[in-house]
């Protein structure tokens, strides 16, 4: 067992905050540049994210009147707690810091934070677009979160193990998952899509009808945390599919490289993609994905 | 219960100033109130204080996008004043720019239509291919948006050979351009998805209403000025006039995909029979006591000018009437029962203008009257 300093520092430094976001804001650079490319624009340099992290915490943040002050503090701090723990159950190329048996069924938990932190946030600001924003967050979640589950509980059923660590040591003996679970692996990126709030699932956060819904009203240093959340679900989100589907890494160059991968298939989605409105990308989490989930779901159950 | 949702009078889906109060239902929409005037300029007093001949300049900057519009139909209806014809030439290139600029006001909305739906790569796509025509115009007039090529009596500035051998260039490259967003618009499900029985505006409805241009078009409105009272050498040309009975926002999308066509086919027309001679008229006669009415079609429909002169060398009432001002009346039955999700491209989808809309009416709801405000009352509340 490891003692409560090692978790803390694990937290903090590696493979906590500080190794998270500077991956995590890496793979946004890497996200908004390939998009800027694919536009003919120039897109930001490599420090783009770090600088604004700065820039939005040396501004004062503004609480509106109407908002209910401690939520709207509380949200991004939430989807930060929730995401630094997910990262540490992780085997990132090697044992992860905390293992226990359960470790998926805590991971998938933690990994729902910051959905129900921008729940949260906008049902707390007070402004209509924000609760249009919560509203629409809400409805997404109930579409992803079941596919998403199931296609992670697959695994469960396989292995008869809730451990991430056992997920990842059988795949290095018998190959990723990804063969022997394609659909499960192609629900678990499409959720994940939804997760990070990339087209064509972003319609909680669409700028053009809603102005950012949930985080309308947040400014300076708050909405710096939620850049932070932003940053970290680049690389947590991503992370948590590799462990899972795609072999996860024998070492840590091996996952970091993995999760590129990854993310340059996120990315060429988004850009391909106008969004869908919420209702549209409720129906097909409903008619496609979850249909797909359930067919390697009892696969899983009967052909052990 | 329903609540308000307030879109504007500053919002990323408006590129003007406006404010829509729509009443919703969780995303349904059930009722709306629509305020404009943010940005009233006082365009038509200004005019009746200039001379003709800087009135062209005025005219021009009503409308950003679509300024040799207004400036074409304000020159048209002083030419029709004054009782004299530009040279053919004249006319043959007022119809090039005009149509150029239909293309590269049509490529811009199509930009803006696909970046409120969330597709920024076609967005910046569409745009980077409106360059295009920018080029073509800013070759001929020498600038970019305000072009200045009008002026009374015929155009300022002629299109020599090396021009028009650069405009067939960037004619073909448009004419790929515009193939391929029609691709995207045809074949890309989830656009399909976000556009189709979208803000339907039915026939009746668009009759009712008046409106005009590729929304009428949209609703299988038969209507386009350049066919039915053609004017510059646009009976010397032939084209389509492409008509859309569903009255959606695709059906709106495919009438201005259409047109992008029709205005290709009518540049490399009108450029093939370019005639010879001279561009502009010497001398023009003094203006005397008359009135005259000039419209054209412009990108977003019907645009009226009406002048009278009281012979001085300026005009006594110059008044413009701009589609948007007849077009922003149908936002509401087009709205009602859809989602806040769409409000935003289906305001797009008629394209509205703001800034020339603007107008002040004072209503007294107590004693049910309305008056048009005159400046001077204006400075007198403001304390000027």
């Amino acid at each position: 067992m490891t003692s409560i300093v090692e978790i803390i520092i694990g937290l903090v430094i590696y493979p906590g905050l500080i190794f998270s976001l500077a991956v995590g804001g890496m793979f946004y650079w890497l996200y908004r540049k390939v998009r800027a490319r694919m536009q003919a624009r120039l897109g930001p340099p490599l420090y783009q994210f770090f600088i604004d992290l700065v820039k939005l915490f040396s501004k004062e943040s503004i609480i509106p009147y109407s908002g209910r002050g401690l939520l709207i503090v509380l949200a991004p701090l939430l989807s930060i707690i929730g995401l630094l723990f997910t990262i540490i159950m992780l085997p990132l190329g090697s044992a992860p810091l905390v293992e226990f048996d359960e470790s998926l069924i805590f991971a998938l938990y933690f990994l729902a934070f910051p959905g129900l932190a921008m729940i949260m946030a906008g049902s707390s600001s007070g402004s209509p677009y924000g609760a249009v924003g919560s509203s629409r967050e809400a409805r997404m979640m109930i579409a992803y979160e079941l596919p998403y589950t199931l296609s992670a509980l697959t695994l469960a059923f396989y292995l008869r193990s809730l451990s991430l660590s056992a997920i990842t040591h059988y795949q290095f003996d018998h190959g990723p998952f990804f063969f022997k679970y394609p659909l499960a692996t192609i629900v678990l990126i499409l959720c994940l899509l939804a997760k990070i709030g990339r087209r064509p699932f972003d319609a909680p956060e669409a700028d053009t009808e809603i102005i950012g819904g949930p985080l309308t009203e947040y400014s300076g240093t708050l909405l710096g945390l939620f850049e932070i959340v932003n940053g970290l679900k680049w690389f947590v989100v991503p992370a948590f599919v590799v462990t899972l589907f795609l072999g996860g890494g024998a070492n840590l160059i091996e996952f970091l490289l993995k999760c590129f991968g990854l993310v340059l298939l996120l990315s060429f989605i988004d850009i391909i993609h106008p969004r869908f409105r919420v209702d549209q990308g409720f129906g097909f989490f409903m008619k496609w994905v979850l249909p797909l989930a359930l067919i390697d779901f009892v696969r899983s159950l009967i052909l052990p | 219960m329903s609540a308000i949702f307030p879109i504007g009078p500053f919002h990323p889906a408006l590129k003007e100033a406006a404010r829509f109060e729509l009443e919703v239902e969780g995303e349904k929409i059930v009722g709306g109130d629509f305020k404009f005037g943010y940005m009233h300029r006082g365009i038509e007093d200004i005019a009746t204080t200039k001379s003709y001949h800087s009135n062209i300049f005025l005219a021009e900057r009503v409308c950003g996008i679509c300024n040799t519009v207004h400036s074409t139909c304000y020159t048209q209806t002083v030419e029709a004043l004054l009782n004299i014809q530009p040279p053919e030439r004249a006319k043959y290139i007022r119809t090039i720019i005009f149509e150029t600029e239909r293309i590269q006001s049509h490529l811009l909305w199509f930009g803006v239509a696909m970046h409120e739906i969330g597709y920024d790569t076609a967005y910046m796509y569409m745009w980077r291919e409106r360059e295009n025509a920018v080029d073509m115009l800013e070759s001929v007039c020498g600038k970019r948006v305000n072009l200045g090529i009008n002026t009374l009596g015929g155009v300022r500035r002629d299109i020599t050979p090396d021009k028009e051998v650069l405009m067939r260039r960037k004619l073909d490259l448009l004419e790929k351009a515009i193939n391929k967003v029609g691709k995207i618009v045809l074949e890309d499900k989830v656009l399909k998805a976000r556009v189709k029985d979208v803000g339907v505006l039915t026939k009746d409805d668009a009759k009712k209403l008046c409106v005009v241009g590729p929304t009428a078009r949209g609703s299988g409105v038969d209507m386009d000025v350049r066919r039915d009272d053609s004017y510059a050498a646009y009976s010397y040309v032939d084209f389509d006039v492409p008509i859309e009975e569903n009255g959606d926002v695709l059906s709106r999308t495919l009438v201005r995909l259409g047109e992008l066509f029709q205005s290709i086919r009518i540049i490399r027309q009108a450029m093939k029979d370019l005639p010879k001679g001279p561009i502009s008229l010497e001398e023009l006669p003094l203006p005397k006591i008359n009135e005259a009415f000039g419209r054209v079609e412009a990108h977003r429909g019907e645009l009226l000018y009406y002048i009278r002169s009281n012979g001085t060398n300026r005009p006594e009432r110059v008044k413009i009437r701009t589609p948007s001002v007849v077009n922003n009346n149908s936002i509401l039955p087009m709205v009602l029962g859809e989602t806040i999700a769409d409000v935003p491209i289906i305001i797009a989808s008629m394209d509205p203008c703001f800034s020339c809309t603007d107008r002040v009416t004072i209503v007294d709801t107590k004693r049910n009257v309305s008056r048009t405000a005159t400046l001077s009352t204006l400075g007198r509340r403001r304390g000027l």
